[in-house]
Formats: structure tokens, sequence, C-alpha cells
């Protein structure tokens, strides 16, 4: 089942002034896509998808999820986030056992799934390690394990790269397609960084800055793994940054 | 304990450049943070005997005799008992005023509605010093257990209710996002997140509420109970006995200091988590 933006908006009251920061905004991601939203810093992009998870409140339109309408959060709608969001008194493997735990999965499973996903994101030896005796990069992988682990319909993520160097950044970026690969899931995932968007896209969107509505929807189809140097993703990445200046050049005067 | 002539008059040497090689041993000694931190009691306590000797006070006992009845008071049993039955009024009070300001304080750092209900409630009372609540209770409850362990709890769940309710309010977002993008309840959230979250703060009302607890059921046996620490040096007041007001007060001061030291341990091995994430001395 897609998952489906239909007509939506959104409207932020701030006293007496209202900014719009979505608005009829449709988009249709299909089961086991890699969508990537691009755009300049405050378009509303990670607004989409706070609404998509239900953790923000839709003004106009709807969202659809396995075909029910999305009206608060759920396990069905996974997320990854800047900040990691990794429980800070808990273990790696406490942590990746999380959403398990909510669910009553019994101990024995849980120890079992979590081992399986630790070792998928090379986290076997930091099962142990809490979150702050681990990099950023560490971090973030737990996260995407603890995400990987409940099998979400569609796993949000809201530049979760953001924190990390840019070294860090390449790497997980080629990690997480390699998981995903692997998962199979479907994945919506905001940057604003255009080099992350083409590395791991299968299709990419390009918002307009406030009010956000899309600017353009096209398919990547250079062949993965991808090569940053490579010509294909060179003339892409021109493309793309073509398409985006005007917009950033409008945001900042 | 003979506290007649100890070495009190140390050589004070406080020179301005501090070259630690070229010390003495003695100095070493002299100026280490231990031996500054005895000689401060052992100076005041020595003058203290001094005073009261050459001036034949009869209201203000020479520390020696003070000290002799603590030890009486210590051997006879009376110190035992009075310090049990103010450390189970501060248990009981310390543990309803837990049991009423955890909860109230989660639910009130986390929904809006009912912080707002409550807060004039709590605006309202928490800046009545308990003392003031003395006459009423006796009026109330009479002499006795009951007053004396609810006026412990009216003066520990304030700290308790208002450290809850910071703590909440500073659960970092993202880690409520997680859990319900997880499909966490709204138990589950409380159980799973909020409260391990806002456990540090938690606890800190607690230590401090166990702090206002042991002052509160000194204040409460002052009057309105005939037995504890606080009964021990009221009695003594009225025997005329200032030798057993101090030695009592040293008792309190005594059982306070261990009071605290106990539970700050016992919140060191509550957040062992968080060594390392946060600065601790």
């Amino acid at each position: 089942m897609p998952f489906e933006f239909l007509n939506v908006g959104k409207t932020f009251e701030r006293g007496t002034a209202r900014v719009v920061a979505v608005e009829s905004l449709s988009l249709r991601v299909d089961d086991g896509e890699f969508v990537c939203i691009l755009g300049p810093s405050g378009c509303g992009k990670s607004t989409l998808l706070f609404m998509a998870a239900g953790l923000e409140k839709i003004s106009s339109g709807r969202v659809v999820c396995d075909g029910r309408d999305v009206t608060g959060p759920g396990a069905d709608r996974g997320m990854l986030f800047q900040q990691f969001a990794l429980y800070p008194w808990l273990s790696a493997r406490k942590n990746v056992e999380f959403g398990l735990t909510l669910r009553g999965v019994p101990a024995a499973e849980r120890w079992k799934l979590a081992k399986q996903w630790l070792e998928m994101m090379g986290l076997t030896p930091f099962a142990d390690a809490y979150p702050h005796q681990l990099s950023g990069g560490m971090q973030q992988r737990v996260a995407i394990a603890r995400l990987l682990v409940n099998k979400p319909q569609i796993m949000l993520m809201d530049e979760p790269f953001a924190a990390l160097d840019a070294q860090t950044r390449t790497t997980l970026g080629e990690e997480l397609v390699r998981v995903w690969q692997q998962a199979r899931g479907t994945v919506l995932f905001v940057t604003h960084s255009i080099d992350e968007a083409i590395l791991l896209a299968d299709r990419l969107v390009i918002m307009t800055p406030r009010p956000g509505r899309i600017k353009m929807d096209m398919r990547i189809d250079i062949p993965r793994p991808r090569d940053p140097a490579s010509g294909d993703f060179n003339a892409l990445r021109r493309t793309v940054t073509d398409l985006l200046r005007h917009d950033i050049h409008s945001t900042q005067s | 304990m003979d506290m007649g002539n100890t070495k009190a008059a140390a050589p004070e040497d406080a020179g301005p450049e501090i070259i630690h090689s070229q010390r003495s041993r003695l100095s070493r000694i002299v100026l280490s943070p231990a031996f500054l931190a005895i000689s401060g009691p052992v100076v005041l306590i020595v003058l203290w005997e001094i005073s009261a000797r050459a001036e034949n006070n009869l209201l203000l006992p020479p520390a020696s005799t003070v000290f002799q009845t603590l030890w009486e008071i210590t051997l006879d049993g009376t110190l035992a008992i009075n310090a049990l039955a103010s450390l189970g009024r501060v248990a009981a009070g310390f543990i309803c005023a837990a049991l009423v300001g955890i909860p109230v304080g989660l639910m009130m750092g986390y929904y809006r509605i009912i912080d707002w209900s409550l807060s004039g409630v709590v605006n309202g009372l928490r800046p009545i010093p308990v003392a003031a609540w003395v006459p009423l209770s006796i009026i109330l409850m009479g002499i006795g257990e009951r007053p004396a362990v609810f006026l412990v709890f009216l003066g520990t769940v304030w700290p308790i209710l208002l450290s809850t309710i910071q703590g909440v309010r500073t659960v970092p977002k993202h880690l409520l996002w997680a859990a319900l993008t997880m499909g966490a309840t709204a138990p589950q959230i409380f159980a799973r997140v909020i409260l391990p979250a806002a456990l540090p703060s938690i606890l800190t009302g607690l230590r401090v509420g166990v702090g206002t607890a042991f002052t509160c059921v000194i204040v409460a046996e002052l009057i309105a109970v005939r037995s504890g620490l606080g009964y021990l040096i009221t009695e003594a007041r009225m025997l005329v006995r200032s030798d057993l007001v101090i030695a009592g007060m040293i008792a309190i001061g005594a059982v306070g200091f261990l009071l605290d030291w106990v539970v700050s341990r016992g919140l060191g091995l509550a957040l062992r988590w968080q060594d390392g994430l946060v600065v601790r001395n």
C-alpha cells in the first residue's frame, strides 16, 4: 500500500501572525521506494515529515498510510532523528530492543532480533555500551538498528546525518542504502544536502521555499553503489544545484 | 571523650607562596585539607571549654560536660530510642510525600491542563511554612504521631513535587517522539521515558526532601508529640539541663548528617548511567 499526502497544508499561528509552512501538497510514496525530499531551510520539509509521523497536526488535507488516515503517531511509521534520540540510561542493545519491549515481545526473541540488527550495523562489540560512550556516528547506527528492528511500513528520516562530520555522513549514507536494500523498506528522507540526496534516493522531490510545495519530482537512475565523483553524479548535482540556487537566493533576501 | 588539651593551637604556616617540594613534612600535614577541616571544630570546642570554665557560667556548660552527657544518653539508650522515633516519622512522612509528589508532579509536568488546575493550590499552600501548620495540626489531630507525620509530609512534598515537575519539563522532546513513533502508549511513555529521564531531577528533589523532612520532624517534636530528638531537647529545656539541650543538638546534627550521607550514596548508585555524562565532583 502506498503512503500518500493528499492536498496537505500546515499553518502555524504565532500570536496574531499566521505562517503557511506547507500548502496543498500531494505526494505518493510507493512500497520499497527511497524518496528524498530536498529543499532550502524553512521550506516545511521537516514539518511534512512530522505530519507524516503524526507528531504534528495536519491543518488541511490528509495523510494516508496503509489505507488509513494518519491521526497520531504509531509504530507503523518509524522515525530517525537529527538528535539520534537514544535513551541515555539504556545500553545500545536495550535501545534497539525498546520498540519490541513496548509491544511485549518476549525477552529471548528481543535479544535475538537486537543481536541480529546490531550485527548488521557493525555494533556487536558495542552492544553493552551506553550512548554517551559512543561517537555520534555509532549512536546514529544504534538508532538505525532500533528503527529497522520494528519493521515499520515507512521509515521517516529527518536529516539524520546533519549532526555528523562529512566523512561519517558519507559512510553512514552508504550503510543506510545497504541495510535498506536488505530490509526492503520504504523510506522518506528529508535533507538539505544535494550530495546526500543524490547518493541515497530512488526519487528526488525538490520543494519550494515557504509555503512549501513540490517544485520538481524526479527519478534517479544512477546505478548503486553511487560514486559522487562519477560523470552522472556530477551532471545531476549541477542540475539540482541550478534548480535550488534561485530559491536559496530568494529565501536569503 | 577527653577534650581537655588537644593540640589546637597548631602552628599556622600560611605563607603566600606554596612550593610543595620545599615544605617540611609537618607543614604538609598541617596544610592538608583533612587537618584544616578538623582543626576548625577543635579550635571552637577548646574556646568554648575555656570560656565556659572562666566565666563559671551556669547557663552554658563547658564542652566536656556536654560530651559526657552525650556519652551517657548514648549508653543508656535514650539517644537511640528518640533518634529511632524521629527517623520513623521522617520515613513515614517522606514516603507519603514521595507517593503523592512524584505521580502528581509527573502529571503536572506533562499535562498542561492538570498543571493549570493544580498550580493555584500548590502556589497557595507552598509559601506557608511548616511551623505555621503546627497549631492547626494539633487542633485537628491532637498530640501524637499523626500530626508529626503530617507535618513532615507537608514540608517534604513541595520540593519533591517541584523537582519532579521540573524534571518532566526538561525531558528532551525527541525522546518522547522516538517512543511515540515506536507505538508507545501513555502509560509506557510515563514509565519508560519520562520517569527515567526525569529521575536525576526527582532524586535531587528526594534528597532535598529528606533534609526538609528532618527539619520538620524536629519542629513537630518541639510541640506536637512527646518523643523524638526534638522532644528530647524541649524536655531538657524545661528541666533547665542546658548540657542535655546541647548534647541533643549535636545528636540531631549527627543524625541529619548521616541521613544525608546515606541518601546521597543511594542517589549515586541510582544514577550510575550518568557517569561520564555529567560533571561530578
